[in-house]
């Protein structure tokens, strides 16, 4: 935990509660507005991400958790009428580049010169990971599905590709489940292993940030149990964000947790403080179970 | 009467009817393929596959007809599938939901159901008339133009069943959409494309009326698709209609192989799909 965070003072009580991370920020979201359409569903976030930490973020259904994970990696760009605005920070270079809300941004923060990181989608994605809620093993073998990712931007040598394959199965804790059975379908894994299976896919480009977006929510406890050690080893190499609905998992395994509602950033703190001293009643009222 | 057993009651009525209508359907099946199979089946010798088809009374074969009927199939098939493919996949994966979309899926459905001596004359006008003969090239277009709509609509469908996080989870990883629907959404639709090439092939697998007006028929053996070729659906048509009971044995025949071509290129194409889908 982070012993020396400071709070940000506001005199705003609907303003969040943000105790910013002191270590590296690895992203970091800023203001950030989020359309479907004409309909707007985030509400000026802020999001630090710390390098090497898991940040998870809880809410109630609907309240933006997932939209705000689906913005950071831009994959809401699928979709023709999907919109942000504001900032998306990795390693201090804005991905977003959208010209509007620096003016705002300017306002707020000073005149903070941000570099805009010149990276296209694709690059981009290979550098932020994504796993979801349901596994989506590709319909090939288990080793295809693990070098699909790689095979985008490398030129591997079998025996290279055999090594990636292998250290990443072994770092989402697959490997020994599967390493008989490699040119076998993904398709026919269990849920967990197939969402273990997805953990090793994402991670084999060596992503610096790896979303997790309910990956837990269609797996059984024996199985969240196995993902969730498997994030906490994961921690050492990668930044994770997770989202979650459940609130035990994010106590055991976050660093860092953000509470969202109705589409804001309602309090953002060290998990253990966010948990047991929690500053908004909202906040309050939703990790003691009392709505949501 | 209690709850339970007016239940039990009209459950046991809507098996009957059920039952019923099913053995309705296969009877029919069956007596058409028995048809097929009696009147046909005795007519199979060594001289269907090697000999041409002959004057009446005179021994022969639907060497002809095998060989036109398996090249403007193929012709046809290939056309189907490169524009069928590519034009479902766009209607699903890009355009699907503009007006143009809208557009091209309407005209799609129309065609789904044209009457295929329409597509045939539309190609007499086009290859047939312009060039001054008749060709295999015109009949495989004119196939190819039947089977077009039912792969694209099939193509689309199954595309469609994909579920969105499929693509999502490759685009996570970095790759382009062509990519992604290329390596991974085809893929996953494999045996769904596969088979509207199956039901494609079926569907021109039997059409006479396209191949009258396109390559009429020849009683030779001829491979120049630039040529008028035989065919067994024109064939049978001839045949069936003639007086003479050796060439209505031949026409009996030439039903039996084409039936017997769709089965195998069905049960064959299951097969692989299980094969290369296996879990």
């Amino acid at each position: 935990m982070n012993d020396v965070a400071t709070p940000i003072i506001t005199r705003d009580p609907e303003a969040p509660i943000m105790v910013r991370p002191t270590g590296d920020l690895v992203l970091e979201a800023r203001q950030l507005d989020f359309f479907y359409g004409k309909s707007q569903s985030l509400y000026g976030v802020d999001l630090p991400i710390e390098r090497n930490k898991i940040t998870a973020l809880i809410g109630p259904s609907g309240c933006g958790k997932s939209t705000l994970l689906r913005t950071l990696n831009k994959i809401y760009d699928l979709y023709p009428g999907q919109n942000a605005t504001g900032r998306i920070l990795l390693d201090g270079k804005d991905i977003l580049a959208d010209r509007a809300s620096v003016s705002r941004l300017k306002e707020r923060d000073g005149d903070v010169a941000l570099e805009p990181a010149n990276l296209d989608t694709s690059a981009l994605r290979a550098r932020i990971g994504m796993v979801f809620q349901k596994p989506t093993p590709f319909p090939m073998s288990i080793y295809d599905n693990v070098a699909f990712g790689v095979r985008l931007y490398f030129k591997k040598s079998k025996a290279e590709m055999d090594q990636i394959v292998e250290r990443s199965l072994r770092r989402a804790a697959l490997w020994d489940e599967v390493k008989d059975k490699l040119n076998t379908s993904g398709l026919g894994l269990s849920g967990g292993q197939q969402q273990r299976l997805c953990v090793a896919r994402g991670i084999a480009v060596e992503p610096e940030v790896l979303l997790l977006d309910e990956p837990a929510s269609a797996l059984d406890p024996v199985s969240t149990a196995k993902l969730e050690e498997t994030l906490m080893e994961l921690r050492d190499d990668f930044s994770i964000v997770i989202v979650t609905h459940n609130l035990q998992q994010a106590a055991r395994i976050s660093d860092y947790t953000g509470f969202m509602f109705l589409g804001r950033m309602i309090e953002f703190r060290p998990t253990a403080e966010l948990f047991e001293r929690p500053q908004s009643t909202r906040t309050r009222d939703y990790v003691t179970g009392r709505f949501g | 009467m209690d709850r339970t057993l007016r239940r039990k009651i009209t459950n046991s009525i809507f098996v009957v009817l059920c039952a019923a209508a099913t053995l309705v359907a296969l009877a029919f099946l069956v007596m058409i393929l028995w048809s097929l199979v009696a009147k046909g089946f005795g007519g199979i010798d060594a001289n269907i596959f090697t000999m041409t088809q002959p004057a009446p009374g005179s021994p022969g074969g639907l060497l002809n007809g095998i060989l036109g009927s398996i090249l403007m199939c193929a012709l046809g098939m290939l056309l189907a599938i490169v524009v069928g493919i590519l034009a479902g996949t766009w209607l699903a994966e890009y355009g699907g939901k503009t007006a143009y979309g809208q557009v091209v899926r309407f005209l799609n459905d129309v065609l789904l159901s044209a009457p295929s001596i329409l597509v045939g004359l539309f190609v007499y006008e086009i290859l047939v008339k312009p060039f001054h003969g008749f060709s295999g090239y015109a009949g495989g277009v004119a196939l190819g133009l039947l089977a077009v709509p039912i792969v694209t609509r099939t193509t689309e469908d199954m595309l469609t069943l994909q579920p969105n996080t499929l693509r999502e989870a490759g685009m996570a990883l970095g790759a382009g959409r062509g990519f992604v629907i290329r390596s991974i959404i085809w893929k996953a639709a494999g045996a769904g494309l596969f088979t509207g090439g199956l039901l494609g092939f079926a569907r021109i697998s039997g059409e006479t009326a396209p191949l009258l007006f396109t390559s009429l028929g020849n009683q030779f053996v001829n491979l120049k698709m630039s040529q008028p070729m035989g065919s067994l659906p024109t064939t049978i048509f001839q045949f069936a209609l003639s007086a003479y009971d050796d060439w209505q044995r031949l026409a009996w025949v030439g039903a039996l192989l084409i039936a017997i071509a769709v089965l195998a290129v069905n049960i064959v194409g299951r097969l692989v799909a299980r094969e290369t889908h296996r879990p």
